[in-house]
């Protein structure tokens, strides 16, 4: 089957930063998680893939589409939901829904009623009257009414509190049950991917650092602690990021197997989080 | 595209009830023709309130999301510019009605056929000078046009009807309008078609290359 989302060698260059031959792509059935620092550039992608921002060079396909030439249809197929509230404040829930879903082909009012029910979103409330919970669900909610094939969502989770973070994560683990269907996800709250995502895709000042499956970052990256005088320049090879204190050391190393081969019973091996993958690999040439 | 209009008025369903302040005002200020100058200026204050709250929204980002072409996003906005005017209208219509079975010390003027074309022409003219600059530099940056505009409302435009209204035609035009009248007119609204095409072009033509 092709891959829902195909991006290949996308550049673009603003000045003082630069998108640099991104890749990557996802398969139907799957969550993607799209991590990065602040500024490594996820916004930038997903405007790229919506067509808001225009590509200088690369190719982009959606359901195999052409983003830019089929990006009607493609649009009509994807829901999204942003970081912050893009919609009219002073128009009301309903007002809101009532000039959005003519546009879409397949909108579905019993499925948009469904989720302002188990979201307890009132109709007749204006949207600058929503906490910033009320108002990403009210997105979400738009975004799953119009049977949407890809989500595609930019930091949906910033600055909500656990809760409402964690019923997001279970809408979007329903609407994966779907074999057919995809997620692309962007935050810097890595903990979500950790329960949710198939695959991860780290970008780091403009470049693609790696992209793939979640289990295989577990074997390939291991979290080595121990003693500093274990760092010798053959061992320090095998690190991403290294920090020293004065008890000892705590890096992100890879080729889990021979690290511990190499350092058997003298260090602790423990299963990084992609935080820890996150923060080394942000920082590796300072604690290299 | 039915959507995006509609979407204008409910973002502005209060700007009616200020409307019967600002007629009241107009008819005071530009006697005879308070009809045509109060319809362009609450229509092209409708159509500024509505170019500011996208800004205020960043709606371009939603809209652009949406399965929406840029250029229906735009030629919406043109043809808001006449929606907006025609609501005028059918508002200055209803309130003329309502005045004149009223017994209120107050005069309205009756808007003819003919000035409500002159105020349609003017308004689309008004919009077409705007809309390139909005559509090339977002409303912020655009505020000098509107500045520019307005100046053209009230030094240009109204001026000028107020001649019609109070002494006829300005000074030598009299005898031409009255001998070539029908040519002129003929002219005019060739000189507006070709200002709105333009404008048209180019708005398409930046709103496309726009990024958000």
């Amino acid at each position: 089957m092709a891959p829902i989302l195909e991006v290949k060698n996308l550049c673009k260059s603003f000045g003082d930063f630069a998108l640099e031959e991104v890749s990557f792509s996802l398969e139907p059935g799957y969550i993607m998680g799209f991590i990065g620092p602040n500024g490594a550039g996820k916004s930038t992608i997903i405007k790229l893939i919506l067509n808001l921002l225009r590509k200088d060079r690369g190719d982009i396909k959606v359901f195999g589409l052409d983003h830019v030439k089929n990006e009607q249809e493609i649009k009509n197929r994807i829901g999204f939901v942003f970081d912050e509230n893009y919609y009219y404040e002073e128009l009301t829930v309903s007002e809101m829904k009532r000039i959005i879903a003519p546009f879409y082909s397949n909108w579905n009012d019993k499925i948009f009623k469904h989720y302002m029910k188990k979201f307890s979103l009132p109709p007749k409330r204006k949207i600058k009257d929503l906490s910033k919970g009320m108002k990403m669900k009210f997105s979400l909610a738009v975004a799953l009414s119009h049977n949407a094939e890809l989500l595609i969502m930019d930091e949906p989770t910033s600055g909500l509190d656990p809760i409402i973070r964690d019923e997001l994560l279970e809408i979007l683990g329903e609407f994966i049950q779907d074999e057919n269907k995809g997620v692309f996800f962007s935050t810097h709250i890595t903990s979500d991917l950790d329960k949710i995502a198939d695959y991860i895709t780290f970008i780091n000042e403009g470049k693609i650092v790696f992209s793939s499956p979640k289990e295989e970052l577990w074997d390939r990256y291991v979290l080595v602690k121990g003693e500093k005088d274990l760092l010798d320049a053959d061992i320090k090879k095998y690190f991403i990021g290294i920090r020293e204190n004065r008890f000892g050391f705590t890096g992100l190393a890879f080729d889990k197997e021979n690290m511990a081969r190499k350092l058997k019973g003298r260090t602790v091996l423990e299963k990084p989080t992609l935080e820890d993958i996150m923060l080394y690999f942000s920082g590796r040439e300072e604690n290299v | 595209m039915y959507n995006l209009i509609l979407k204008d008025f409910l973002l502005q369903k209060k700007t009616f009830l200020f409307a019967f302040l600002y007629v009241a005002v107009m008819v005071i200020a530009f006697r005879d023709y308070g009809d045509v100058a109060s319809i362009i200026v609450l229509s092209y204050a409708m159509l500024l309130t509505a170019c500011a709250y996208d800004d205020k929204s960043k709606a371009d980002m939603v809209l652009n999301s949406l399965p929406l072409k840029r250029d229906t996003i735009v030629w919406a906005r043109y043809l808001s510019v006449y929606v907006f005017a025609l609501s005028m209208m059918v508002f200055y219509a209803l309130l003329y009605w309502v005045i004149s079975i009223l017994p209120l010390p107050v005069h309205l003027a009756k808007l003819s056929g003919v000035k409500a074309i002159a105020a349609l022409l003017i308004i689309g003219f008004l919009g077409s000078i705007y809309f390139p600059f909005y559509f090339k530099l977002g409303y912020m940056k655009s505020r000098l046009v509107n500045f520019i505009v307005f100046f053209l409302i009230f030094g240009g435009v109204m001026p000028v009807l107020s001649n019609f209204a109070g002494s006829g035609l300005p000074g030598g035009m009299s005898g031409l309008m009255e001998v070539r009248a029908e040519i002129i007119a003929g002219l005019f609204i060739l000189l507006f078609l070709c200002v709105q095409v333009v404008s048209v072009l180019l708005s398409l033509r930046f709103y496309r290359a726009r990024d958000f």
